[in-house]
């Protein structure tokens, strides 16, 4: 499987266990940054790992000690969904040609 | 050959103060902290803190002698010095250095950019060796960050350290070894409060109290103690010193032409292993290649990449020409990255 075909939770997961060795039993989706025992430095450097990662924008705001990794992942998620509503959006905006030939068939 | 006009690196020279504390040693002892949570936190296992008394100058002034003697020159047309503990808020640091190397009446000015300014003295030096304004360029990297350090903030006073790291840069050709190639710089002023010393400067003239009047004489006091030392966002610094340095890492390679895996000796401004480790693997910078020394020196701002490439001369750990990157990202916010090939240089002790 494509490293960016992974779902972010499983992602996050296999990361947490690799960079910062926690048992595997311990990573549920439940679980809090503060419950596995991860300072605010680790939290950031998931962070910065997963924006670079998936190419999305993650506010550091949201790294709290109460985030589970489940609400991580869908942070994840929805910043990738916003990713390709806004690239969506960019193509279906008209260039000024478009708006051209529209005002020229107006006229 | 090419013969396009380049800064090269010439020589290099470094000092490091005398006094050596471990992570046990008071007053780190004193914290609410252990000799592992500081290693596993920051790579650090001691660092250097100067003497009373000694200052940023004089700690640049044996870091220049030893430069200028590794370059062979003993004179130059331009003198550097990048810090963010000056001697004094007026006049500049370089002057003085200048004077004390015997470099007469050479122009000489200080650069404050935090723990980038030693990047961006290279880029300044380069500017003026390919403006034509400057032949030769002693570049100075030194800090006594221990002078503006809370002993009892564990978030700085553990990672916080003194030193100083120089270059000489003369005219040459970028086929040359040890030539500056490019350079990339930036920053964010939006982002100031990462890392700041609240007074002393015209916002805040005095480092009187900021504390609530009805705060009491001891919280009072602290105050006024603590707006003379630099505070650091711990967290928001390491998610943007990552996310910049790799940045602009990435960015520099594009434009020399460079692939991650090409880069032979890379070394970040020593702010923290963490850091130095996730840039390193975001940019692909394969692990033979990370060259650093905050095991043994700490966070010496501005002074870490020269006391690193010093080192490293003296090692005779990378070969000359080795295709070479230096990145740092600092208060302020201020970022930058330099591509060169490593010096042909040889140790002097």
């Amino acid at each position: 499987m494509d490293m960016l075909d992974q779902r972010p939770l499983d992602f996050i997961t296999s990361y947490l266990a690799q960079a910062f060795g926690v048992p595997q039993q311990e990573l549920t989706p439940e679980a809090s940054f503060s419950c596995l025992a991860l300072d605010s430095i680790a939290q950031v450097e998931l962070f910065v790992t997963l924006s670079d990662h998936y190419g999305v924008h993650l506010d550091d705001a949201h790294a709290t000690g109460s985030l589970t990794l489940q609400e991580t992942a869908d942070l994840v998620e929805a910043a990738i969904a916003d990713s390709g509503a806004a690239t969506e959006r960019t193509a279906a905006v008209p260039g000024p040609g478009a708006a051209t030939e529209r005002m020229a068939a107006r006229g | 050959m090419s013969a396009c006009p380049a800064a090269v690196v010439i020589g290099t020279g470094s000092h490091l103060p005398s006094r050596v504390v471990r992570n046990t040693d008071a007053p780190l002892s004193l914290l609410e902290t252990s000799d592992e949570w500081i290693r596993s936190r920051t790579g650090i296992e001691t660092r250097r803190w100067a003497e009373p008394g000694e200052s940023t100058g004089d700690l640049a002034v044996r870091a220049g002698q030893r430069a200028l003697r590794s370059a062979g020159v003993e004179r130059v047309d331009l003198v550097v010095v990048s810090t963010t503990t000056p001697d004094h808020h007026s006049p500049a640091t370089a002057p003085w250095v200048a004077a004390q190397l015997g470099l007469g009446t050479v122009p000489a000015f200080d650069i404050a950019a935090a723990c980038s300014g030693f990047v961006y003295a290279v880029a300044a030096g380069d500017a003026w060796i390919r403006a034509g304004a400057a032949e030769t360029v002693l570049l100075i990297g030194a800090e006594t960050l221990s002078t503006i350090t809370d002993m009892s903030d564990r978030g700085t006073a553990v990672v916080f350290a003194d030193g100083a790291g120089a270059v000489v840069l003369r005219r040459g050709t970028a086929d040359e070894a040890g030539a500056v190639l490019a350079t990339q710089l930036g920053s964010d002023g939006t982002q100031k409060d990462l890392a700041v010393i609240a007074a002393g400067g015209s916002r805040r003239p005095d480092a009187g109290p900021d504390a609530r009047p009805d705060a009491g004489q001891a919280a009072v006091q602290a105050a006024g103690h603590d707006a003379r030392c630099l505070r650091m966002q711990g967290p928001q610094m390491f998610a943007h010193a990552t996310r910049r340095m790799t940045e602009v890492s990435r960015s520099l390679l594009g434009a020399v032409g460079w692939e991650a895996e090409d880069v032979e000796a890379f070394i970040g401004h020593q702010a923290n292993q963490r850091i130095l480790d996730k840039v390193a693997d975001l940019v692909g910078i394969r692990p033979p290649g990370r060259l650093g020394n905050i095991r043994e020196v700490g966070n010496t701002s501005s002074a870490s990449i020269p006391l690193v490439m010093d080192g490293v001369v003296r090692e005779k750990a990378v070969g000359a020409g080795a295709r070479t990157l230096l990145t740092a990202f600092g208060g302020g916010a201020v970022w930058g990255a330099v591509a060169m090939t490593w010096p042909d240089i040889q140790p002097v002790f």
